[in-house]
């Protein structure tokens, strides 16, 4: 067991004990601020790791609560089974808004689940026959003999069993937001481009985050019952939405226990201001007020960081790339955007282990080249192939599973976290995982994230930024923000690596690295294709030259018998850089 | 560092008020505390609550209960379960509160009770108008509005005889109160009713629903709506779209705010109710006038409500010769018939509250008159 | 049935330009600054609240009224924007916390109003109870006053937007407030404006609809969510998107109310929106562009 682990499981064996000494009153006070943290936990995931506002899991909440309190009353099953049971309409509901969140973003994301709750709680309100309408269901309070023999009462024991399950979410959450599923969520949230690009596909990971948030959020609805007794039509009303939200926003968005404190705050201030009832939540407001101007980063940063662990170590190396004999084949694509064809019939193929160039004027359509070749659009005609295998119609991800990996003009990096995080999230491919082996920490699974990490390291340490793997992102130096996206792009270990621009922007020095970074990794075996306007550089490495002009492939050769082709001469005629080519020879 | 500090220094500050509004609460040693609840933000809720206060303070003004003061320990429900039960377990495991008297919404009522009975204590509900709040196997729960079906039993029958309507149309608020006032008028009037709708608790804007009443022909329309901004808003939307049958509201719910409200189109709107200011007996009088120099306004039913809540509690509690023994101020309250503003109530053994009067509530000239039928 | 149809076509015409009035502040401020205001419900009930004391406390007349609460509602905007907008919006994740401090000070607008002038019902006379019968079209005044001055509004916005330096710098802002800056646009002071015009309108839809709906400390809270769907589905700070999507709204929910309870109509028109929503993921009246 590690040290994480132990201190959770220290906090809720202390705060198991401690729950048998509160009396009724406190007892229940804290349940309610243990299932507003569990309702947190729930928003955090998706407001929190995925970026999607959320207002409305009280659909989850409630659906929850009312398939507990439901299945108890009506079909006689023992409650705390019905709680287990509740959290799966909730999570199935959680995987159907995890597919509208694909077409869904941003504030219709609000606005589309706010509107499934209120759709629920309509329903709730007019389903007389099932739900007793506004007068609710009323839930005998499900007491458990076994515990009431050791002189405990219900809100005791209710507090107890509450908390070993939020214990048990965090430790999971924990685990999660550690493992590659949580760097996949925070990358989808930061920069969708980059974590397709990388290999990390947008629907599964949604689905399986909102399906897992809404089925917390249900744990915790059915969690409530036995504290209200009685389910109505208000457990689906934006009271709950709003408080789990902004739960999640006061204790802090993205930590692992800014909600449990935005629960807690949440739950007790309200409450604990009881005594000046008049003006409590006045007050209440007053406490948000001053917590936000004060602290913004939420109350979870009160506590100490802790530094992110990393790997130092490299001695377990990355199994070696299988290396796929076949050349990477574009025969005859084209793509249009309305009327305008941007690419327009263009063949070539690029032989393993050399740097293939794609040079042309601005606009000629070299980026939507790559593009097309990484999955990012589908050509409208023509196919490419990796030998047997066709990349045409793939999805970026898969694209990247086949071992294409792209980099993009602008720099696309998750400028919150830290270089090494960026680099991590690059290793999705590595090796695939399941939820469950990095819930369980399995043996193998803690093998696989070392040589994860070894591997961050050494892709760090190629492009040479081994030394700032604890810095954001976001504040390195322009230069070294490109030279990182290289490294995210290799840390996937591609066979081709498609680089859009990568020395736009750089110094004459981090060029000429960057040249010798691309040469070494050719020798390594990277086969890659690369756009680059410094025809100077380009005549310099590339083994092969495309030329693209109009859309249209203007030529195709070695460097020399490019820079000699009459066509080539010709269209660069009158442009700015045709001489700088002539300069060059 | 600056910002830790102020941080610090507010969090003890709150801490600090918490804990001297609470201990403040505990000094106080020879009162009698009896918890109150009812949403109090709303404006039935706040009724309740000053009715409350009335009793409290003339309580006081006799000499108080077996010698203690009584002191209202008053909490918000806010319409919510999750808060109505934090209310209640509050007032009885840490205000040392043994009788819990208020409250308007049944379902927060049915979830009450389980805490009550947990502790022991005597639940003395207002205004919870559902059937099932006197069912629970609890002896210590007691109710003194009538339940919608007792309403329905008297005023439907009034309905049928005197105003003998041909097509009627029935609008309720969507909750417990209005559905089961729904359903009963649907059991009494069968295929005379000709139009219901039901409209949200919310809703403010009522010109969709009064055209569509208006297309229904009904000669007689009868609103279920709690709050007087919702029945008058839509008295005043079907006078807008010129539709003036016959009007009434459910018993219970026609005070002096409706015509306010309403406006002119409120004239001629009836209904019936258990109470009315106007009743001329010593009691009333004193209730009346002491709420009318409180309050600056003529209390209504909710406000009786809330009075006889705290009212009968103390008077049982003087009877019993105790303030803590709720087994036995259930049984004294179950005994003994007790005087209110509005006549003599008894408990039956459910602790169902009957009532001896009904009065016929009309609007006239803008003023709600009451007489006995 | 046709005389109903048509009478439930004005009567959804008047409620959702009730709908729309509300919105329009909101979407003012969401469209600039990209902000969800949650006080934004409290400053319309303030709006009604200032109207209703005035006519009802010192007798002034309610025509009289309506200006004097739209600056009331600007004040208590500006206010807001003080303690719970500007200081909070620069910092890192600012609109996430903006969501806490606006929840916070529609909470305190609403106690300061339940404590001071309780929680209601107090009516307004509006501008007097005649009616307007068109053939079986009846609709009463103060409706007729909503319809008109919410139209003419949104063509004053409109034109406010497009033709004055102020609506140019409104719209720079909201493509880009850092582009805007660097043009020489005091981001700032717009920002402050903004929320001066947004509280402007919502005290001015406050004293407008209070006639109709009767104030209640409550309202604002009951408005705002309906008003929030209207923003973002009619493109947010689209003044005429507001308009229109806040009238569609209100006939879809009379017409619909002739044939089926209020409450399955909004389930209905509830999940209509939800497929809309995802046919159609940029908002329905977004111009494809984008």
């Amino acid at each position: 067991m590690n040290r994480a682990t132990l201190i959770t499981v220290v906090a809720a064996a202390a705060a198991v004990l401690a729950s048998m000494t509160l009396p009724s009153y406190y007892a229940s006070l804290a349940v309610y601020a243990v299932v507003l943290s569990m309702l947190g936990v729930s928003v955090n995931i998706s407001s929190g790791y995925l970026g999607l506002m959320s207002f409305g899991h009280a659909a989850f909440f409630g659906l929850g609560a009312y398939a507990a309190g439901l299945l108890a009353v009506r079909w006689g099953v023992n409650f705390w089974l019905a709680v287990a049971l509740a959290s799966l309409p909730a999570a199935a509901l959680g995987a159907v808004v995890g597919v509208a969140s694909l077409r869904v973003s941003g504030h219709y994301f609000a606005i589309a689940t706010l509107v499934v709750s209120e759709i629920l709680r309509l329903l709730s309100l007019n389903w007389i026959s099932l739900t007793r309408g506004p007068l609710g269901v009323v839930v005998p309070r499900p007491r458990i003999a076994y515990f009431e023999s050791f002189g405990l009462i219900f809100a005791q024991y209710h507090l107890m069993i509450c908390i070993v399950v939020l214990a048990l979410l965090i430790e999971i959450m924990r685990r999660l937001v550690a493992s590659p599923y949580g760097r996949a969520w925070m990358a989808l949230r930061d920069k969708q481009e980059l974590a397709e690009s990388v290999g990390i596909a947008p629907l599964s990971h949604k689905v399986g985050a909102i399906a897992l948030s809404g089925g917390i959020a249900g744990l915790a609805g059915a969690l409530l019952v036995p504290r209200i007794l009685v389910l109505s039509p208000d457990l689906f009303g934006t009271n709950f939405s709003a408080t789990g939200l902004l739960a999640v926003i006061v204790g802090g968005k993205g930590t692992l226990l800014g909600p449990v404190f935005g629960g807690v705050l949440f739950a007790a201030a309200p409450e604990l201001l009881r005594s000046i009832d008049a003006y409590r939540i006045a007050v209440f407001a007053l406490i948000l007020l001053l917590v936000v101007r004060i602290r913004p980063g939420g109350l979870a940063s009160l506590l100490p960081r802790g530094s992110a662990g990393e790997a130092r170590n490299a001695a377990i190396p990355p199994s070696k790339p299988v290396v796929q004999a076949a050349s990477l084949a574009i025969s005859s694509i084209s793509k249009s955007f309305g009327g305008l064809k941007a690419i327009d019939d263009v063949s070539f193929s690029v032989l393993r282990g050399r740097i293939l160039g794609l040079i042309g004027p601005n606009g000629a359509g070299k980026t939507t080249c790559l593009s097309l070749v990484s999955g990012f659009l589908t050509p409208s005609q023509g196919s490419i192939d990796i030998g047997p295998r066709k990349l045409t119609g793939l999805s970026a991800p898969r694209v990247a599973e086949e071992g294409v990996v792209r980099t993009f003009q602008h720099t696309t990096l998750c400028p919150m976290l830290t270089v090494f995080e960026n680099v991590l999230i690059g290793t999705h491919l590595l090796s695939p995982e399941t939820a469950w082996s990095a819930v369980l920490q399995t043996k193998a699974y803690l093998e696989r994230e070392k040589v994860r990490a070894s591997w961050a390291q050494a892709c760090l340490e190629k492009v040479g930024l081994a030394g700032r793997h604890q810095s954001e992102a976001g504040a390195l130096p322009y230069g070294e923000q490109r030279l990182l996206s290289i490294a995210v792009a290799l840390a996937a270990r591609p066979d081709f690596l498609l680089l859009d621009e990568p020395a736009a922007g750089l110094s004459g020095t981090e060029a000429v690295s960057l040249v010798r970074l691309l040469r070494q990794l050719r020798d390594d075996g990277v086969t890659i294709i690369l756009i680059d306007h410094n025809l100077r550089m380009m005549m310099e490495i590339c083994d092969e030259l495309v030329v693209i002009h109009h859309g249209k492939m203007l030529a195709q050769g070695d460097p020399v018998s490019v820079r000699n082709d009459p066509a080539v001469i010709e269209a660069y005629l009158g442009q700015r850089r045709a001489g700088e080519a002539h300069a060059a020879a | 560092m600056n910002k830790r500090l102020l941080c610090a220094a507010a969090a003890g500050a709150l801490i600090a008020l918490a804990w001297g509004a609470q201990s403040s609460d505990a000094s106080a040693k020879d009162t009698l505390p009896i918890g109150v609840i009812f949403p109090t933000k709303s404006i039935i809720g706040q009724q309740g609550v000053q009715g409350a206060n009335i009793a409290a303070d003339l309580l006081n003004a006799d000499g108080g209960v077996n010698g203690k003061e009584v002191r209202l320990i008053v909490y918000d429900t806010n319409y919510s379960p999750v808060e109505g039960v934090a209310a209640v377990e509050r007032l009885i495991t840490q205000d040392g509160v043994h009788v819990v008297a208020g409250e308007i919404s049944s379902t927060i009522a049915l979830a009450a009770i389980p805490v009550v009975k947990a502790e022991d204590a005597l639940l003395m509900l207002a205004v919870p108008k559902h059937p099932d709040v006197t069912k629970s196997d609890y002896d210590r729960v007691f109710r003194l509005n009538t339940t919608s079906t007792m309403d329905a039993a008297s005023f439907n029958d009034y309905l049928k005889n005197k105003i003998a309507p041909a097509k009627i149309a029935y609008l309720a608020e969507n909750n417990d109160f209005g559905r089961l006032t729904l359903d009963d008028a649907k059991k009494s009037f069968g295929s005379k009713i000709v139009f219901t709708d039901i409209f949200e608790v919310k809703q403010s804007d009522f010109s969709a629903l009064a055209s569509n009443v208006r297309g229904s022909g009904a000669d007689l329309v009868c609103i279920m709506a709690s709050n007087p901004e919702q029945s008058g808003n839509l008295i005043k939307s079907m006078a807008d779209v010129g539709y003036m049958p016959k009007r009434c509201l459910t018993p219970g719910v026609l005070n002096n705010d409706f015509p306010k409200v309403a406006g002119a189109a409120a004239e001629g709107v009836f209904s019936e109710d258990i109470y009315a200011p106007s009743i001329d007996t010593d009691l009333n009088k004193r209730f009346v006038t002491s709420y009318e120099a409180k309050y600056k306004s003529v209390p209504g039913k909710i406000e009786l409500l809330g009075f006889e809540s705290v009212w009968i509690t103390g008077l049982a509690m003087r009877k019993a010769g105790t303030v803590t023994d709720t087994k036995k101020i259930a049984e004294v309250l179950r005994a003994n018939p007790w005087p209110t503003p509005r006549g003599t109530v008894a408990f039956d053994k459910s602790g169902q509250a009957s009532s001896d009067h009904v009065y016929h509530v009309e609007v006239k000239d803008g003023k709600v008159v009451a007489t006995q039928r | 049935m046709f005389d109903l149809v048509l009478q439930q076509l004005a009567n959804g015409i008047s409620t959702g330009m009730i709908y729309a009035l509300i919105a329009l502040g909101l979407t003012v401020v969401f469209g600039v600054m990209h902000v969800i205001n949650f006080a934004h419900g409290e400053l319309y009930m303030v709006g009604a609240l200032c109207s209703v004391m005035l006519t009802s406390r010192l007798g002034i007349p309610y025509i009289l009224t309506v200006p004097i609460a739209a600056i009331a509602g600007a004040l208590i905007a500006i206010v807001t924007d003080r303690i719970a907008i500007s200081p909070v919006l620069p910092r890192k994740d600012g609109h996430a916390l903006v969501l806490i401090t606006t929840f916070a000070a529609s909470m305190l607008i609403n106690e300061t109003v339940v404590a001071s002038a309780g929680p209601g019902p107090i009516p307004s006379p509006g501008i007097g109870g005649w009616v307007l019968s068109l053939g079986p079209v009846a609709l009463s005044a103060q409706r007729l006053l909503v319809i008109g001055v919410g139209l003419l509004l949104v063509i004053f916005l409109q034109l406010m937007l497009m033709r004055t330096k102020f609506g140019r710098s409104l719209r720079a802002v909201a493509q880009s407030a850092w582009a805007a800056e660097v043009v020489g646009v005091d981001v700032r002071k717009i920002a402050f404006l903004t929320l001066a015009l947004s509280g402007l309108l919502a005290g001015l839809a406050g004293a407008l609809v209070v006639p109709i709906v009767t104030f209640s400390a409550a309202m604002g809270s009951h408005a705002i969510i309906n008003a929030f769907v209207i923003v973002v589905i009619g493109s947010m700070g689209s003044f005429v998107g507001a308009v229109v999507c806040g009238v569609a709204l209100g006939v879809a929910e009379s017409i619909a109310s002739i044939a089926m309870s209020s409450d399955a109509s909004s389930a209905i028109i509830y999940s209509l929106l939800l497929v809309a929503l995802l046919l159609r993921p940029q908002g329905l009246f977004a111009r494809s562009a984008r």
